[in-house]
């Protein structure tokens, strides 16, 4: 039972039959026990047809699971086999892939191998770029070396093939003895996603390649190794496993990692000619082949040299699954692409012409095998190094280190991890300014709330400090004016932040929470508290600044410190509750009494004895205007007397001198005197 | 004229505005989107998501981060701490675009402190669940927001090669370098990954919450892989290779090993004339002939797969000056020497 992260091998999972078409028979043997002798009753046989369908031309594309390096992928795979992973396990083992010799010329054909024990029929072949040919889709009767006959099991009307050389096929194809080795079954758990990749039931089929993909050589000495790209193809071998070798060649414990292109051939290699399709056809302009000489010189070896040399020249159209023609590159080329292009008469027209001069030439020079081609991907290698290599000469350090060895000039580094970097000063200034990204070698302190209050800056101005060393550290300013250029350069975040501010931060939520909390008090005053801006000033205005007012004093604020203390006359300080009732005019034992009979509301039946008004204006009064004149008389001399610190009364009862001139104060008291007998005398 | 309570109403009041900074997160909106970001904060959901990003300095142009290339030169790998004032100046930067005039500088002002509390829930969750980030590290302390931020940047083809790569970072370097981790790893250890990301085709940005004691980055795991291991030779044209040979009854427990750090190997034999070709069969021979293998005398495929099974790479990057598997607290005085002290301690106290 398999765990996650774990897996099985097996090596091999054979089907109870292998594909093909089987008629079966069942037939009934009734024995009946009858009073007279014994008898048998006769049943008829009844047959049917079974069919057991296996891919043999078209590997359907959820058959396959995963391939290995990664289709259309470039790396260095150096060191790993080409692997594919097929989601059904009795794939490989489904056919027989016929006799392991080759048929005797005459006498008896070769017995095809027991199945229990039979080589698979599959084989993955890694062909670099120029050592085969894979066609384009075609009837499948062409799709197997002429001469061979796979039978009517068809599973598609059309498929491709591989085209090798013998010299392909002894160097790189795998040995019969091989076959098994390549082969094996894999069990994983369904529940590890990573390696059972989607399958259905955890048994998967590998088919693995021999051959270690390399890069090609470098373009100079001395330089990385150039990419080169590989095709690896599934190949049917059914029928045809006699022109594989045998068994292996002796081994020699080394290879050439340098020379990897022996084996192309440069006709294969040869770009596509710049014609279309009707020139290539009508044999004409660029389209232009050599058949007819190739026609001529089958007879003679040098002829054919000859030709070979101007085939190679004569710009042929080699066939690779991405090539100009389709129009997009499937990775698992399986199938037809474009299938305008597919099914286009013309094209087969051309494809005729191009495999007429191979047929027509090349059989001379050397034999070419198909093998039916079920899918193929396509890798590039390349010569980057490994993962391990290149992990392993990593350098590792801290950000803001300099390497020891590093080539000058090297940039101006503090051990803190600030850069010298030149700055030109908004007055146009040319400085120097440390800098230092968000990334350093050190750990740094965070800035904390001071006092509760967390400084926050509204320019990168704020954000600029200077170094003891006199120099200026721009980092934060820096990083300022760019976190506010990244800000603004997304509008629907502007729009985010300043409807953000239109509903002040955060004080419409408060809405509802005083919606809440008021509810009771007054009715709606959520719904005016934020509607924006001036609704806010209204609030305050029409409804606080009232509420403020008519509360005590000391629910508002502190009391005020009396600082000056008002100034009370002396008299009125002095006075009385009786008294200022008799000057209000009302009896004080009256109040008294009222007021402790029905209260304060009994106040109001108390009489008050009201003075009338004046009908005279106090300047016409003559009573009240004298007696005031008399008064401020009076207290004029006293100040007059005070300030001239004189007696008023002089010694031995004469009367007060006044040795002076005339000053202005005399003038005004005569003034006055004056002005008070004229109008004594005009009203008399 | 509105009848007030004026004193009840006052004390309401009072209380709204002492609140009102605080309490404003009691009203909760929906804004639809599953990614653990709160939508009750006092900042509204998609800008904290928005400065969240641009806290892992998401869309910061390099030259911000790295002020001069000489710092990271080919085939290196940069580690750093995370300057959280500058972080913090970008937010602030951000949030200068909300401001226009003075009593909204202030209002923001006041605000600020919580702000910033809410983008430091935000940024742990830009990349991680909420239910995924830990509560406590690896000895116990609770983890909060706002903690301590690494991370490095690696400038080499590894990135550009293998853009898959896995990159893990633990808290405490108590595990063997080679122990079998799998894919999501949930050990209490673990220092999660709160970036990581490709800024240019071979230089690759991470930042880990946290500061770790060791770093993995592993080869992609694409599956299993065959092969063999190519000498190092000078002469390219004799390339040799080995494979490293297992006991196919115990695969787990690693190569067979010649001596305590050499492997056993066997040369892989090649086919002549072709380009890197390997002859199987005399490979299988070879293989079986070694006994401690116990692979059997016929061929299996199954056997055969199993000594060319090659695993993916890991990389450690800790402290090498201690040992692997060292103790975190190694006592710097023995009990002996204690007791002899207490002894003498008494004798000289008289207790």
């Amino acid at each position: 039972m398999t765990t996650p992260g774990f897996f099985e091998i097996y090596p091999d999972a054979r089907p109870a039959l292998p594909a093909g078409l089987y008629t079966t028979t069942s037939r009934q043997e009734l024995t009946a026990a009858p009073p007279t002798g014994d008898g048998t009753i006769h049943v008829d046989d009844t047959q049917f047809f079974v069919h057991i369908d296996s891919p043999r031309y078209v590997m359907p594309p959820d058959q396959i699971l995963s391939t290995f390096p990664p289709a259309g992928s470039q790396g260095d795979w150096r060191e790993r086999l080409p692997q594919i992973v097929l989601k059904r396990r009795t794939l490989p083992w489904e056919r027989n892939p016929g006799p392991l010799k080759a048929n005797p010329p005459v006498g008896p054909p070769q017995p095809d191998p027991d199945p229990a024990t039979a080589p698979p029929w599959l084989a993955l072949v890694v062909l670099a770029d120029g050592e085969g040919q894979v066609s384009t889709d075609v009837d499948v009767a062409q799709c197997v070396t002429p001469g061979t006959n796979l039978g009517d099991d068809a599973d598609a009307p059309q498929g491709k093939y591989l085209e090798v050389t013998q010299d392909i096929i002894d160097k790189v194809f795998p040995c019969v003895d091989e076959l098994a080795l390549l082969t094996h079954v894999r069990k994983v758990d369904l529940r590890d996603t990573e390696l059972a990749l989607g399958d259905d039931d955890g048994y998967l089929s590998v088919v693995m390649a021999s051959r270690l993909p390399q890069p090609g050589p470098p373009a100079k000495a001395g330089q990385d190794p150039t990419p080169l790209k590989y095709t690896a193809c599934l190949i049917n071998l059914e029928q045809q496993l006699p022109v594989l070798l045998p068994t292996e060649p002796n081994p020699i414990f080394f290879f050439d990692a340098v020379n990897v292109q022996v084996l192309a051939s440069a006709e294969l290699l040869a770009p596509a000619p710049n014609a279309t399709i009707d020139e290539l056809a009508m044999n004409i302009g660029p389209g232009v082949h050599v058949a007819s000489i190739a026609k001529s010189s089958r007879s003679s070896k040098a002829a054919a040299k000859k030709a070979a040399t101007q085939v190679r020249t004569a710009e042929l159209a080699p066939y690779a699954p991405s090539a100009q023609i389709e129009t997009a590159a499937s990775a698992w080329g399986t199938g037809p692409v474009s299938k305008t292009v597919q099914n286009s008469a013309d094209f087969a027209v051309a494809s005729g012409y191009k495999f007429g001069i191979n047929d027509g030439l090349i059989t001379t020079v050397s034999k070419k095998f198909r093998f039916p081609v079920l899918v193929s991907w396509e890798f590039t290698c390349t010569g980057d190094g490994g993962f391990e290599r290149l992990m392993n000469s990593l350098e590792v350090g801290l950000l803001g280190t300099l390497d020891e060895n590093q080539q000058p000039p090297t940039p101006e580094v503090a051990p803190t991890g600030h850069v010298a970097l030149s700055h030109r000063t908004r007055r146009g200034e040319a400085a120097r300014s440390w800098y230092r990204g968000p990334l350093g070698p050190q750990p740094t302190q965070r800035a904390m709330p001071v006092g509760g209050v967390l400084p926050l800056a509204h320019t990168g101005d704020q954000l600029r400090r200077v170094v003891p060393d006199g120099r200026e550290d721009v980092s934060l300013a820096a990083m300022f004016e760019i976190g506010r250029l990244l800000t603004l350069s997304k509008p629907m975040l502007v729009a985010a932040l300043l409807s953000w501010r239109r509903e002040l931060f955060g004080a419409a939520r408060a809405r509802e929470l005083t919606d809440l909390m008021s509810a009771g008090i007054i009715a709606n005053l959520g719904n005016s508290a934020i509607g924006g801006r001036n609704a806010l000033e209204d609030l305050v205005r029409n409804h606080l600044v009232g509420a403020f007012t008519s509360a005590t004093v000391d629910s508002i604020g502190p009391k005020a410190q009396l600082i000056t203390a008002s100034r009370v006359p002396d008299e009125i300080a002095d006075l009385g509750l009786a008294e200022v009732l008799v000057g209000l005019g009302a009896d004080p034992k009256v109040m008294t009494r009222v007021t402790r009979q029905f209260g304060v509301d009994g106040l109001a039946a108390v009489p008050v004895t009201v003075a009338e008004m004046p009908t005279v204006p106090v300047s016409r009064d003559e009573r009240a205007l004298g007696a005031l004149q008399a008064r401020l008389n009076a207290r004029v001399d006293e100040l007059t007397a005070n300030v001239l610190k004189a007696d008023l009364a002089g010694p031995k009862g004469a009367p007060a001198k006044r040795s002076r001139r005339k000053d202005t104060l005399d003038q005004l008291i005569a003034e006055a005197e004056a002005r008070v007998q004229a109008r004594n005398e005009g009203r008399r | 004229m509105v009848a007030i309570k004026a004193g009840v109403y006052f004390q309401a009041m009072q209380q709204a505005n002492a609140q009102l900074v605080q309490t404003i997160a009691q009203v909760k909106r929906n804004d639809g989107v599953e990614d653990g970001i709160p939508t009750d904060g006092v900042v509204p959901a998609d800008i904290v998501r928005a400065l969240a990003r641009l806290r892992l300095l998401e869309g910061v142009p390099f030259g911000y981060l790295v002020a001069d290339a000489e710092l990271i030169p080919a085939e290196t790998i940069r580690f750093f701490y995370l300057d959280r004032n500058c972080t913090d100046a970008l937010i602030q930067g951000a949030l200068s675009v909300g401001t226009v005039n003075s009593a909204d500088r202030a209002q923001l002002a006041d605000l600020y402190a919580l702000v910033r509390n809410e983008v430091d829930t935000a940024e742990r969750l830009v990349r991680m669940k909420d239910s995924d980030a830990p509560k406590v590290d690896a000895q116990g302390r609770p983890m909060g927001p706002g903690g301590p931020v690494t991370g490095f940047i690696l400038r080499s083809r590894l990135v550009s090669g293998w853009p898959g790569m896995h990159v893990r970072a633990y808290s405490t370097d108590t595990h063997p370098d080679n122990q079998t981790i799998p894919d999501m790893d949930t050990s209490p250890d673990r220092v999660r990954l709160l970036r990581m990301e490709r800024l240019a085709p071979a230089v690759l940005f991470v930042l880990f919450d946290g500061v770790p004691q060791v770093v993995h980055l592993e080869e992609p795991r694409s599956g299993i892989q065959f092969g063999v291991r190519l000498d190092n030779v000078a002469d390219k044209t004799q390339q040799s290779a080995v494979v490293t040979v297992r006991d196919v009854t115990a695969p787990n427990k690693g190569p067979l090993m010649k001596t305590a750090t050499k492997p056993v190997t066997v040369p892989v034999p090649f086919r002549s004339g072709s380009p890197g070709v390997i002859n199987m069969n005399k490979l299988n021979e070879s293989l079986i002939a070694i006994p401690k293998a116990n692979m059997g005398t016929e061929v299996d495929p199954a056997e055969f797969a199993i000594q060319m099974l090659r695993f993916p790479l890991r990389q450690v990057f800790g402290d090498t000056t201690v040992a692997q598997d060292a103790d975190a607290f190694s006592s710097s005085i023995t009990v002996a020497n204690l007791t002899a002290r207490f002894a003498l301690a008494r004798q000289v106290l008289g207790g």
